[in-house]
């Protein structure tokens, strides 16, 4: 599967962002495009797929969704862990294998740079945003208590992450009305932050993306908490 | 005309779950309109040599509207065969309904076709595409809509074809995965190709070209290219035809 992965679901990706942007780099002048150079915009491309494999939570809504509607969440009440605590520990266990390909690229920028303060924040920034992601991924299969079925949540997890996430346009690409919603959404801490700073790591990025996770954590967690208390008081264990 | 009945009760069964099919059709036409404005940006940055300034922007929309209605397709012939593996087709098998009708329609989910739909009206709406191109030429305008039926037949002869084979191994394989992200492909307009690069793409994957051929069409009227093309996947798709009634021939139905 992790070939799979690899091959496929990141290769393909980075064959066409590779095709597109060489073609337009070509096309273009130079003072015409914001932003990155074009080994820049690969470094970026290969950057945002590796996060984007690394917080997927598309196992953990199904998970969640399928403990749901098939009653089983009694087994982990009677566990010795909090059902949130099991479910992280089970997402973070399945996702570190897909942190190692971010450490590689990190490893590459900083020996072929030798500048490291990008490639380190890009590994602090990358692992913050795999609690984010986990918190955002339970946010959201905690819907399954109220839905019947879970297509929409997978629906919306898909194009928040590969599309508001930043793994479709850099920041600076978006047209300027769209630009405020892509920069402070949370889903671009999990994306398109960290490898903005890996390619330019500055005092004010590393500032700005601090306090972006620090709000949106503190934000998703308390949501996390009370809309979970609200679905295990409405919840019947029936399943169906 | 079972289809029309198995599109109307697979309707009535994603009505039954009203905000999912409302979530689902809102997230699917958020992300072809953020697609949509990815390719405006493309197109400010380029400029295409010898091309209608909305050449982009309508090759985007044909990719988005084709690939919305192959996922229709798709996720009924998904079904089907993962039904099929576990045993549990044998009892529509035996109705007196084609197996075409069966695999095409009765696990469709027309939402996408909701979508597809829904989008033309976001193109529409937005006025970023300008439908001259479409409305100067009918004739050229039935070939564009000729060719993007055949782009769809293109991608069922891939989906059916390789989907067959469950016939025989008796296990569902990951077809869908697999075309999903080979379709991606198709995002990649002709010109990023050579000549040559094209027809062979043509000859031996011609889903990944099916907006480029459209837009050809479009363009310069029944080239050789839309005529290659729509000779490949007219082979291409009575051979699959055959291909899936020979091997449903062998299937035991044991499942397991």
């Amino acid at each position: 599967m992790l070939i799979t992965d690899l091959l496929i679901a990141t290769g393909i990706p980075f064959f066409i962002q590779f095709a597109v942007w060489t073609f337009v780099y070509e096309g273009a002048s130079a003072e015409e495009l914001p932003g990155y150079s074009l080994s820049e915009m690969y470094l970026y491309y290969i950057a945002v797929l590796a996060l984007g494999r690394l917080n997927n939570a598309y196992d953990l809504i199904m998970n969640v969704s399928n403990h749901v509607h098939q009653g089983q969440l009694e087994c982990f009440f009677a566990k010795p862990i909090s059902y949130i605590q099991y479910s992280f520990f089970i997402f973070y266990g399945a996702a570190l294998l897909y942190y190692v390909p971010l450490l590689m690229i990190a490893l590459w920028v900083g020996l072929s740079s030798g500048e490291w303060v990008g490639a380190i924040g890009f590994i602090v920034f990358s692992a913050l945003s795999l609690l984010l992601c986990f918190l955002l991924g339970f946010l959201m299969s905690l819907a399954a208590f109220w839905l019947t079925k879970s297509d929409m949540i997978i629906s919306f997890q898909v194009v928040f992450t590969s599309v508001v996430g930043g793994t479709l346009l850099p920041l600076s690409y978006w047209p300027e009305t769209i630009q405020p919603v892509m920069q402070y959404n949370p889903f671009r801490l999990l994306i398109s932050g960290p490898a903005e700073f890996l390619l330019r790591p500055s005092v004010a990025l590393a500032q700005e993306l601090i306090v972006l996770l620090i709000i949106w954590l503190v934000l998703i967690y308390g949501a996390c908490h009370m809309t979970f208390k609200l679905a295990s008081a409405r919840y019947s264990g029936a399943g169906g | 005309m079972h289809f029309i009945l198995l599109m109307a009760n697979a309707m009535k069964s994603e009505l039954r779950y009203k905000a999912n099919l409302l979530g689902v059709l809102i997230a699917l036409v958020m992300m072809y309109s953020l697609q949509f404005v990815f390719f405006d940006v493309i197109n400010s940055l380029v400029v295409l040599e010898g091309k209608d300034k909305n050449w982009l922007l309508i090759f985007f929309m044909a990719y988005a509207v084709g690939s919305l209605v192959v996922s229709f397709f798709n996720s009924a012939i998904t079904d089907f065969f993962g039904a099929l593996t576990q045993g549990k087709a044998d009892m529509l098998l035996v109705r007196p309904i084609s197996l075409m009708t069966l695999i095409l329609f009765r696990w469709c989910e027309v939402y996408f076709i909701i979508a597809a739909l829904v989008f033309l009206g976001v193109c529409v709406g937005s006025g970023l595409i300008s439908f001259e191109p479409l409305l100067v030429n009918p004739y050229r305008t039935a070939i564009f809509c000729g060719v993007m039926v055949l782009g769809v037949l293109a991608n069922l002869v891939f989906l059916l074809g390789l989907n067959a084979f469950s016939f025989v191994t008796q296990r569902q394989l990951p077809v869908d995965y697999i075309h999903l992200s080979i379709l991606n492909f198709a995002l990649l307009p002709a010109t990023f190709f050579s000549k040559g690069l094209l027809y062979v793409f043509v000859a031996v994957l011609p889903m990944i070209v099916f907006a480029s051929v459209a837009l050809d069409g479009l363009y310069n009227g029944l080239t050789g290219l839309v005529s290659v093309y729509a000779l490949v996947v007219v082979v291409s798709f009575i051979g699959v035809f055959k291909w899936v009634r020979c091997l449903f021939g062998r299937f035991n139905s044991v499942g397991g």
